[in-house]
């Protein structure tokens, strides 16, 4: 059982500069399970990945695209196909590094003359049938993505942007999210079984059954109608429940949701208590009566009779002054204004008077006024303590709306359930017509027996089509659901920063996104120009942990090709990047053309540097390169 | 019970069977086979997942001599027939 391959050599032959060319990755007949292929600009790396793109995937029907003949022919056949290009690849189980006779060599050709490629698997010495090379390279590199130049295994940025942007569908149609575990093979073995079995059966039907055979066409074509309702239902039931993943609430979440009435009520009680505390507040209009009662009330307390007097009474303000100063109960300036009374004529005492009635009220005032302020500033502590637990308006309107809304994609999803169950009800009792409706028809058949015996047969075999169907389905919805949090996994591992994780997001398109962790502000893939790299390092190392994501749960058997793509990664998760792959993945190849991520790659079995030595000459064209783990020992990155 | 971690494919199979053979066992179709037949079929379509090399022929071959051969539905009441 193999579970992934190593790359032991590639050939490559009349691919765009290379003639022939025959790179051996094995060093002492051992394969290497992660390879840094470094290289600058120029240095011919670009067109070893392309050449193992092209024999994954084949010639693209536009000439122009990047696996179109205009972009793979040599310059100097000057678009027309002169001779047979091709490119073979040879893997080896992983696990059994030893044992070379069942290596598989993958080989894809050009032929002039021919439309179409052709391809060939080899297992050992055994050349496999056009069928069984077809589910080989099916296997191994997986069915061509939607995404015209997107090969899954041989990752760049763009390539991962678009994965990233797709992967949020479990339609391997329209998405990386492959599958490599031949879930189709059981199925299709299967299916052609039960074909085999209906022919058979059909041939040895009685003719002219009359009513009762067109009664028997009829429920088969009920059935097929309520199938398709099933088959419409349980699609959307898988499109809910993908949205359910976006708005299941997290714990924090829950704990913010739970906070909201709480929230909201001790919300309400500060402003009461504001409203209180500034209807308590005094006003400035009111700072004289509460200073004449204050003095008033003073001067009750000397035992001083106020006596009613007009402007023209006299009085000897000065000695009030000086009384009242000696209290330190008054601010300077109303001691200035009594001593300034002195100097008029007199002084009117009737406000003065009056206001010794107003003492008690203030009294009271001035101690409803205080308790205001303590239960002001206990309100505040509360809703203080909230914010701090970014507990507010907006977060908590945001996670009972993300609540409610998973408790009607819920509710959505139980009454498609329903519909499905009704159907599956109906599709049964049709099924049991059926079989009664054939049985009567059966029992005036010659070949009653027989036919009876095809029946049973063809029932066992699509009841286990059926389970392989739904086992499928649930399967490809956990490994959609592992998926995601192997990202997130991946994230914690390698992130350094902690500033950001990922998320599902559906709107505006299905993708993973970055959230801010202090405010969840979702941050979305952004290609930064018209090469379509990744613009910002976490972008990068977003789309690096989806393709690990997806190489763990998909069951991929081909090392996976990062090339060049974690360029602007910070150093610190660039190295646990390079940790982490070599932990769990021991089957990679790195490519770059950046000294420093090269020298990064310390876990490395080998570096394969294109930057030929003298010895070798400058051009990797016509070479036979199996010495290169000699030689690159040699070879300074510094250089 | 090995101590040794689990590899990713492993882990794989092993979702996959359990999720298989849930179905299998709780099918009414199936509930007329006895259970070491349907352990028989169980085994022969969980040994293809994700294996290699994969073969949509030698499944088809190996599944027919089951059903034909070791099923024995000549003499199993498989209701409504």
């Amino acid at each position: 059982m193999v579970d992934r391959y190593n790359l032991i050599s590639i050939t490559i032959k009349n691919f765009r500069g290379l003639s022939d060319v025959v790179i051996d990755f094995t060093e002492d007949g051992k394969p290497k399970e992660i390879m840094t292929f470094f290289g600058h600009q120029g240095s011919g790396k670009s067109t070893i990945i392309l050449a193992i793109q092209w024999c994954a995937y084949g010639t693209d029907l536009s000439k122009k695209q990047k696996l179109g003949t205009d972009n793979l022919f040599p310059d100097i056949w000057d678009y027309v196909h002169k001779d047979t290009m091709s490119v073979t690849l040879r893997f080896r189980d992983s696990n059994n590094p030893g044992i070379t006779n069942r290596d598989i060599v993958c080989k894809r050709m050009l032929i002039p003359g021919r439309d179409r490629d052709e391809i060939e698997v080899f297992v050992g010495e055994k050349k496999s049938d056009k069928f069984e090379s077809r589910e080989y390279f099916n296997q191994i590199f997986g069915s061509m993505p939607s995404i015209r130049d997107g090969v899954m295994w041989v990752v760049r940025t763009e390539e991962m942007a678009k994965m990233s942007q797709t992967i949020a569908s479990t339609k391997s149609s329209e998405s990386y999210f492959l599958n490599f575990m031949n879930l189709d093979v059981p199925h299709d073995g299967l299916k052609e079984l039960s074909e085999t079995k209906r022919k058979a059966i059909k041939k040895l039907m009685p003719k002219g059954a009359g009513v009762n055979k067109a009664h028997l066409d009829h429920l088969e074509t009920q059935i097929r109608i309520v199938d398709d309702k099933i088959k419409r239902s349980e699609e959307k039931y898988d499109t809910m429940a993908l949205k359910l993943l976006e708005f299941r609430p997290t714990a924090t979440d829950e704990e913010v949701a739970a906070a909201g009435e709480g929230y909201k009520e001790a919300k309400r009680e500060l402003e009461n208590a504001e409203t209180r505390y500034d209807g308590e507040k005094i006003k400035k209009l009111e700072v004289e009566d509460l200073i004449t009662t204050l003095l008033v009330a003073k001067l009750e307390a000397k035992g001083v009779n106020v006596e009613k007097s007009f402007d023209s009474a006299k009085f000897e303000w000065g000695e009030i002054a000086d009384y009242l100063e000696l209290t330190n109960s008054f601010p300077a300036q109303v001691i200035r204004q009594i001593r300034e009374i002195q100097e008029g004529v007199g002084y009117d005492t009737t406000r003065l008077i009056n206001s010794s009635k107003n003492i008690t009220s203030w009294l009271g005032r001035i101690k409803r006024l205080k308790d205001a302020r303590i239960n002001f500033n206990r309100r505040k502590a509360v809703i203080d303590d909230y914010h701090h637990r970014n507990i507010n308006e907006e977060t908590t309107s945001a996670a009972i709306d993300k609540s409610e809304k998973a408790k009607s994609i819920r509710e959505n999803m139980r009454t498609e359930l329903e519909n499905i169950n009704e159907f599956s009800t109906e599709l049964k009792g049709l099924e049991e017509e059926r079989d009664s409706v054939s049985g009567e028809i059966v029992k005036t058949a010659k070949n009653k027996e027989q036919l009876l015996l095809l029946r049973k047969e063809k029932k066992v075999i699509d009841a286990l089509i059926n389970i392989i169907n739904e086992s499928n389905r649930d399967y490809e919805s956990k490994m959609f659901e592992d998926m995601i949090s192997s990202v997130k996994s991946y994230w914690e591992r390698i992130d350094q920063i902690g500033t950001y994780r990922p998320i599902l997001v559906q709107e505006p398109k299905p993708q993973i996104a970055l959230e801010r962790i202090s405010d969840n502000r979702v941050r979305y893939i952004e290609l930064g120009d018209e090469t379509g790299k990744a613009s910002g390092g976490e972008d990068q190392l977003l789309l690096v942990c989806t393709c690990l994501a997806v190489s763990a749960t998909s069951g991929a058997k081909m090392p996976i090709i990062l090339d060049d793509c974690f360029t602007v990664v910070d150093t610190d998760s660039r190295k646990a990047l390079v940790n982490t792959v070599a932990k769990d993945f021991k089957n990679m190849i790195f490519v770059t053309n950046d000294t420093n991520n090269a020298k990064l790659f310390t876990s490395s079995q080998g570096i394969l540097n294109l930057k030929w030595p003298t010895v070798l000459g400058t051009s990797i064209n016509n070479k036979n390169i199996s010495d290169w783990h000699t030689w690159i020992k040699q070879v300074d990155l510094n250089d | 019970m090995s101590d040794k971690k689990k590899t990713q494919h492993e882990e794989l199979r092993e979702t996959y069977s359990n999720i298989l053979r849930g179905k299998m066992f709780s099918d009414s179709t199936l509930q007329h086979l006895d259970n070491d037949l349907i352990e028989l079929l169980f085994t022969e379509l969980t040994k293809w997942f994700g294996t290699s090399p994969p073969s949509t022929k030698a499944v088809k071959g190996e599944l027919t001599k089951i059903v034909e051969k070791k099923l024995d539905l000549k003499n199993t009441e498989m209701g409504g027939d």
